[in-house]
């Protein structure tokens, strides 16, 4: 996710960190790995992407997070949504929604 | 098994911030995970080491990045909880000031009671309607400026809820530190000593008239605040 405009960039992160934790908790691992594999890989995340994202969204009170012991011993951070993370994301998706469908008849992507 | 924490720990240098080392072993699972997952897939150990350390991407990046948002937490927090909570709290401290020079100021219970060693009602409720109107007033300033910075409904009610903390803070002391001292004192100057009963009593009054109702007159104000604004349904600024 570089080169592109960095309010299109944080934006469309935040979406999609929002659409799959709204499936329920995860780790950060699991969030980039659903991310990629969702999305058949054009979407990745690396680290100094998606953590300083995670931590963001965490102080504005959009997920929380807990510290949690998988069944092999490993401690993972588990990320939720709140109920405000959660109020956020229909606005959000709405937006992208009316954003790709103007781009699309900007440029006809529908009809190539 | 790879010692991914010291690593990660190494390229983040100080960080600066108070929870590094929670961040640390976070990042470092991250990277051992992926590690593991190449592993099991029969990647050799190195070749598994290094593609997990590329899933970084830049360890510059990655270091701002958590500062900032970090850094973001206090700024947040300022906005939303602090600077709200210090209006509301100047405004009640100012408008009790200013009330109590005009008559209608709380009475000075604790002195009365402790001094006078007599139990009776005082009429604390009669005067007390202009300041709470007052801390409905400083309630709904304290809500509306967080919420103005984007605070959520819980930081609404902190700040909100500012000047009835420090009514509490202040109650806290005179149980734990005035009183007992004062006990001790009358104790040495062996003074007559008030009942149990006459104690109960104060701290109740106390209580009720320098806290809980300060607290509901607060959030009665900042209730108004606490719905969320609409969302603006302008196109997302790519620009």
């Amino acid at each position: 996710m570089r080169g592109i405009d960095p309010n299109l960039k944080r934006g469309s992160a935040q979406l999609a960190v929002l659409s799959v934790l709204s499936a329920g908790p995860l780790h950060g691992y699991e969030i980039s790995r659903r991310i990629a594999e969702q999305t058949g890989g054009a979407l990745k995340f690396d680290l100094a992407s998606l953590y300083p994202l995670l931590y963001r969204m965490e102080t504005d009170g959009w997920v929380s997070a807990k510290w949690e012991e998988a069944p092999s011993g490993r401690r993972r951070r588990c990320y939720s949504l709140t109920r405000e993370g959660r109020g956020k994301l229909a606005p959000l998706r709405a937006k992208w929604k009316q954003f790709f469908s103007a781009l699309n008849s900007l440029t006809g992507f529908d009809h190539a | 098994m790879r010692d991914f924490e010291k690593q990660v720990s190494e390229k983040l240098g100080r960080l600066g911030v108070h929870d590094r080392d929670e961040i640390v072993r976070e990042l470092s699972g991250h990277l051992q995970e992926r590690h593991d997952e190449l592993r099991a897939a029969g990647v050799g150990e190195d070749e598994a080491a290094t593609a997990a350390l590329a899933q970084v991407g830049d360890w510059r990046r990655l270091q701002k990045g958590i500062m900032r948002a970090k850094e973001g937490n206090m700024t947040a927090r300022a906005k939303t909880i602090l600077i709200p909570g210090a209006f509301a709290f100047f405004v009640a401290a100012l408008s009790e000031r200013i009330l109590w020079q005009l008559g209608y100021g709380p009475a000075y219970l604790y002195q009365y009671y402790v001094l006078q060693l007599r139990v009776q009602h005082l009429p604390i409720y009669a005067n007390a309607l202009p300041l709470l109107l007052c801390l409905m007033f400083a309630g709904a300033l304290a809500a509306a400026l967080s919420r103005a910075a984007g605070g959520s409904v819980r930081q609404r009610l902190m700040a909100a809820e500012t000047p009835a903390a420090c009514a509490l803070g202040l109650f806290l002391f005179v149980l734990f530190v005035s009183m007992p001292i004062e006990m001790y004192m009358r104790h040495r100057l062996s003074q007559p000593f008030p009942s149990l009963l006459s104690w109960l009593y104060l701290l109740t009054v106390f209580f009720a008239s320098s806290v809980a109702l300060p607290a509901v007159a607060l959030l009665l104000g900042a209730l108004p605040f606490m719905r969320e604004k609409r969302e603006s349904q302008s196109p997302v600024a790519v620009a």
